[in-house]
């Protein structure tokens, strides 16, 4: 009985400590940073804050309904999510980019989306895509967003920045720029 | 033994008050017979649509074509019953570009239809059919009858548990039959709609047809819940209920309307529209039948033809035994249809990228080369251009 007891208690304690050893959010300086879980690396920008506890690598300055970059990595097996379409290997960057258009353009929670432009980019020496869009909230907020993306082997890179279109977008562009251009996988 | 009798009575007595005060407030007088007035609950009711729909029609979800809306409007006008014309409801139809197949309605009128069902519909009576339906919803004021039956339910519970009402009100604040009504006013509806088509002179037998598409494009793509959600009832009891409905009508005149040239010109670029959301989506087996039913009504429309092209370059659902080969007839498949297309209509010059895609991926270089070139020569100002420069340049692979 009195093993019982320790025992839950400890148990308890390691619970309630490991909670409390990593916060939800993480203050940025700027440095090298290595994602081992999804095999990347980059500089992360100054006094951006990183969000802790997700599927996917979340950072932002000012909070994530004003700006945030974002970095996924899928499989080819995982489904999109507004269209039936799939991924496959060694796919052309062209048939990528499509695919993530048509998936972008189906989001009904998008109003008024453009796609501004679609070019071809070299991220982390691979073949990709730079793809600029704009679209409205339903509340009518402008956003202006860039999904960059590539294919490695099995798996599917996408970086992205979004920002409102008033103010947070020309004034965090660069620092994405200067993230995307220090992306790199870890092989 | 008399004071645990009299409780009982008192709490039998309670529940059938509450049961009572539940059914009241549901039976309203519909639209136009004696007794309807428009209720506090429903003027808020269609405040909050109205303001729904200020968004909705801002939004480039609209499909915008003033001739398709005049069209639908008057035929809702049409097969309005007398009484509900009399009160001075009117219907306003809009459509919506969305390849699913649904349509819903709003109790100040208003419907919207999506490009997936319009596509569906394969002459002027399976339209009626389906405009007959969410015209019954509005003159049945389904939504009043819906949110005060909810209204009622959360009551009771609320009093029992002791939680506020604003919740449920705020949720279903813009009901509209989007999220489907209770599996008897969804029949009632179809009865309505089916009675509306009978009086105006529209083949009966054609209101279960576009359930039957339905079914077939649930199967085709393999969804499992279909787009009238949970709370519709299933398309097979819709697929019956129309079938009794059909044998209980008898025998009608052989000659009923059918208008269906001017259906099928008006409906033209909304087929197209939809027919590129499908590929987009990647219900690429219910494109197909769009695709066959497109080119089968303009044969001379070289936007079919490429669009079919689309289709064998873009799809997936191979079985996985056969994919290379079958990927490589689809790809010539695709070529075939793309220069028949151009054919047709030498404007159509975006093609030859597509055609630029499968000869780099089936490595025809020279054969690459030359419709890329051709693409940039005719576009200009494409959004993609960059890309076929940079293969032309030598510095990119696609």
């Amino acid at each position: 009985m009195k093993t019982g007891k320790i025992l839950f208690f400890i148990m308890t304690s390691a619970f309630l400590f490991s909670g409390c050893a990593l916060p939800l959010w993480t203050h940025l300086n700027e440095q090298d940073y290595r994602d081992n879980s999804r095999s990347f690396s980059a500089r992360l920008p100054q006094d951006w804050m990183k969000l802790n506890f997700n599927k996917n690598f979340f950072i932002t300055k000012d909070g994530l309904s004003l700006n945030l970059i974002m970095v996924s990595r899928l499989s080819i097996k995982d489904r999109l999510e507004f269209t039936n379409k799939k991924y496959e290997r060694d796919m052309l960057v062209t048939d990528l980019a499509e695919i993530e258009k048509d998936n972008l353009s189906l989001n009904k929670n998008w109003l008024q989306f453009k796609i501004l432009s679609n070019e071809p980019l070299r991220i982390s020496n691979y073949d990709g895509y730079r793809l600029e869009y704009s679209y409205e909230t339903k509340n009518g907020l402008p956003i202006r967003g860039i999904l960059c993306g590539f294919q490695h082997n099995a798996w599917i890179y996408q970086i992205r920045f979004e920002a409102t279109e008033q103010h947070y977008y020309e004034e965090n562009v660069k620092i994405f720029e200067k993230f995307l251009s220090s992306f790199r996988l870890i092989k | 033994m008399a004071h645990a009798r009299f409780f009982d009575t008192k709490i039998i007595l309670f529940i059938s008050l509450l049961s009572l005060a539940g059914c009241a407030t549901v039976n309203v007088a519909n639209v136009g017979e004696k007794g309807y007035k428009l209720a506090d609950d429903e003027q808020r009711l269609i405040k909050r649509v109205e303001e729904f729909s200020e968004i909705l029609d801002g939004s480039d979800y609209i499909y915008h074509n003033q001739a398709l809306e005049d069209y639908l409007r008057q035929m809702a006008s049409q097969l309005l019953p007398a009484r509900a014309r009399e009160s001075g409801i009117s219907i306003n139809v809009k459509m919506l570009k969305d390849p699913e197949f649904n349509a819903f309605s709003f109790s100040n009128g208003k419907i919207y239809i999506h490009s997936g069902i319009i596509a569906a519909c394969e002459n002027e009576a399976q339209l009626a059919a389906l405009l007959g339906h969410e015209i019954g919803h509005v003159v049945n004021r389904h939504a009043l009858k819906e949110f005060r039956a909810t209204i009622n339910k959360s009551a009771f519970m609320s009093a029992m548990s002791g939680l506020g009402l604003a919740g449920a009100i705020m949720q279903i604040g813009t009901m509209s039959s989007a999220a489907g009504y209770s599996q008897h006013l969804e029949f009632e509806a179809d009865e309505l709609g089916f009675t509306m088509m009978k009086d105006n002179g529209y083949d009966v037998h054609e209101s279960k047809i576009l359930f039957q598409s339905l079914e077939k494009h649930l199967a085709e793509e393999e969804i499992k819940t279909p787009f009238f959600f949970s709370s519709h009832p299933q398309v097979k009891s819709r697929i019956s209920s129309f079938q009794h409905l059909i044998d209980q009508t008898g025998m009608l005149p052989a000659t009923r309307i059918q208008n269906n040239q001017i259906f099928y010109n008006l409906t033209k670029d909304i087929r197209k529209i939809n027919i590129e959301l499908c590929l987009m989506r990647g219900y690429f087996k219910t494109a197909e039948r769009f695709l066959n039913q497109y080119i089968n009504l303009f044969p001379n429309e070289g936007n079919g033809y490429f669009l079919k092209g689309e289709l064998f370059r873009q799809r997936t659902d191979i079985t996985q035994g056969r994919k290379e080969r079958a990927k490589s007839d689809d790809w010539n498949t695709a070529i075939s249809l793309y220069e028949h297309a151009l054919n047709l209509d030498p404007s159509l010059t975006k093609i030859y990228k597509f055609e630029g895609y499968i000869y780099e991926k089936t490595k025809q270089m020279p054969k690459a080369r030359d419709v890329f070139t051709k693409y940039l020569e005719h576009n200009p100002q494409a959004e993609d251009r960059a890309y076929i420069q940079h293969y032309l340049d030598g510095k990119e692979k696609l």
